[in-house]
């Protein structure tokens, strides 16, 4: 199983593991901000995006405000891929997604999430973009000596804004 | 600036303290993890559903749905006919146990029918189990036998009594069913409910739709020593505005947040 995942992760970011090939294009750099509902919660993120030959990665660190209106700070952390070609004037590629989040009620509930989906993307220095994806969900804690763990099927819409540094 | 302007959002975010009323009410699973919510995982009154509402920090218990089968086994079950929700058919009362332990709900996970024996084995010794009985049998289009619902309860409930409380639909039931048990009246009329509490004195209180009632009623039924828990909280909102009205207990569809929202600190 980790052999097959590692291959499929290596065809998938295979351009960055050939940079000889990519040499004409130069990297964009872009930094944003991201709304994303899912299953158990919803996040607010900041977000930093590289840009390579229509393969873009990105960093995403949020929290969630809903849980903040509890008073519970809950982060997550959150890394993606995307391969987006250019349609007309906007941009639409699939997306894959990892994802970890967390917060503390009597005990620590942890959440990790991978997902598969689409984005589409639209405007050049300012970039609008849309992104859902579906994928399995394990929730975890530990409550009176007894681990519970579940896994769930759990959707992640997102809705971002992104500024191109150069 | 904008570090001033962030700690002060922070703060706000942060600062709300709920109140001790909030912190007094009880708050339990509806069917489990809620029924038809997304965020279940698992299917309303499976043995899952229910081990995972019991297990989330600071639970007071779960509410679930109960129909007697043929053979007098109590099974937790919500809708009427079970092709609705499992891959059997006909209704639980004209079936037993060895054809209802093979069904399987039509979910990803297969979650398989639970007989209440089950379900409350998994009670811890602080919560409690409503058992809300389904006294309908569509099938023959009648109410099951009182008598072997009873027989059935007390069989079944044994030890467990001072663990469980009935919730009951059916007024003339509730005379027989208040000399055993601490018995709920269920209905979403106001007006009816108030006099019925009126009429049974044994009756320990309402339970009833959050959206039907409001604050000043659910006062007057705290006030005539009886209890009252609202149901039909499926969202952060829908929990914010039962708790305002500062009922005995909830029965949410939202669980984690209903309990997260009342806070940890009991």
């Amino acid at each position: 199983m980790i052999i097959r995942l590692s291959l499929v992760f290596f065809i998938i970011y295979l351009p960055w593991f050939c940079p000889a090939q990519n040499q004409h294009a130069s990297g964009v750099f872009r930094i944003g901000l991201t709304q994303e509902l899912q299953k158990f919660n919803q996040f607010s993120s900041a977000r930093v995006q590289f840009e390579k030959n229509k393969n873009l990665f990105a960093v995403n660190l949020g929290f969630s405000p809903l849980k903040a209106s509890q008073q519970m700070f809950a982060p997550s952390f959150t890394i993606d891929y995307a391969h987006l070609w250019e349609i007309h004037r906007g941009f639409l590629g699939p997306v894959v997604m990892f994802s970890v989040d967390s917060y503390v009620f009597g005990t620590r509930f942890l959440y990790l999430h991978s997902s598969i989906g689409y984005r589409f993307a639209f405007g050049a220095k300012w970039q609008l973009f849309q992104e859902s994806t579906v994928g399995p969900t394990k929730e975890t804690f530990t409550y009176l000596a007894q681990k519970n763990q579940q896994f769930t099927w759990n959707y992640h819409i997102k809705l971002g804004l992104q500024y191109a540094l150069r | 600036m904008h570090y001033v302007k962030i700690t002060f959002l922070l703060c706000v975010l942060f600062a709300c303290t709920k109140s001790e009323e909030v912190k007094n009410i009880l708050v339990f699973g509806h069917a489990g993890m809620g029924l038809e919510m997304d965020n279940s995982i698992y299917h309303d009154n499976s043995k899952e559903a229910v081990s995972l509402a019991l297990n989330l920090p600071t639970s007071n218990g779960v509410e679930v749905d109960v129909r007697l089968a043929a053979d007098g086994t109590l099974w937790l079950y919500h809708d009427e006919l079970l092709e609705a929700e499992t891959n059997g058919e006909g209704c639980v009362s004209d079936l037993s146990e060895p054809e209802l332990s093979k069904f399987t709900y039509q979910t990803l996970k297969h979650e398989k029918l639970v007989k209440l024996v089950d379900a409350l084995a998994l009670l811890r010794e602080d919560q409690i189990l409503f058992i809300d009985l389904k006294e309908f049998n569509s099938c023959q289009n009648q109410r099951v036998n009182f008598p072997e619902l009873k027989d059935a309860l007390n069989t079944q409930i044994g030890m467990n009594s001072n663990r469980v409380k009935i919730i009951c639909s059916y007024e003339y039931w509730l005379n027989d069913l208040t000399q055993e048990y601490e018995v709920l009246f269920s209905t979403d009329d106001v007006p009816y409910g108030k006099k019925t509490l009126t009429k049974y004195s044994a009756l320990e209180g309402l339970v009833i739709r959050n959206a039907v009632i409001n604050s000043t009623d659910v006062k007057w039924i705290k006030e005539q020593d009886r209890t009252v828990y609202l149901y039909d909280i499926r969202s952060l909102r829908g929990i914010r505005k039962a708790y305002a009205k500062n009922p005995t207990g909830i029965f949410s569809d939202d669980l984690r947040n209903a309990l997260e929202e009342r806070g940890y600190a009991l």
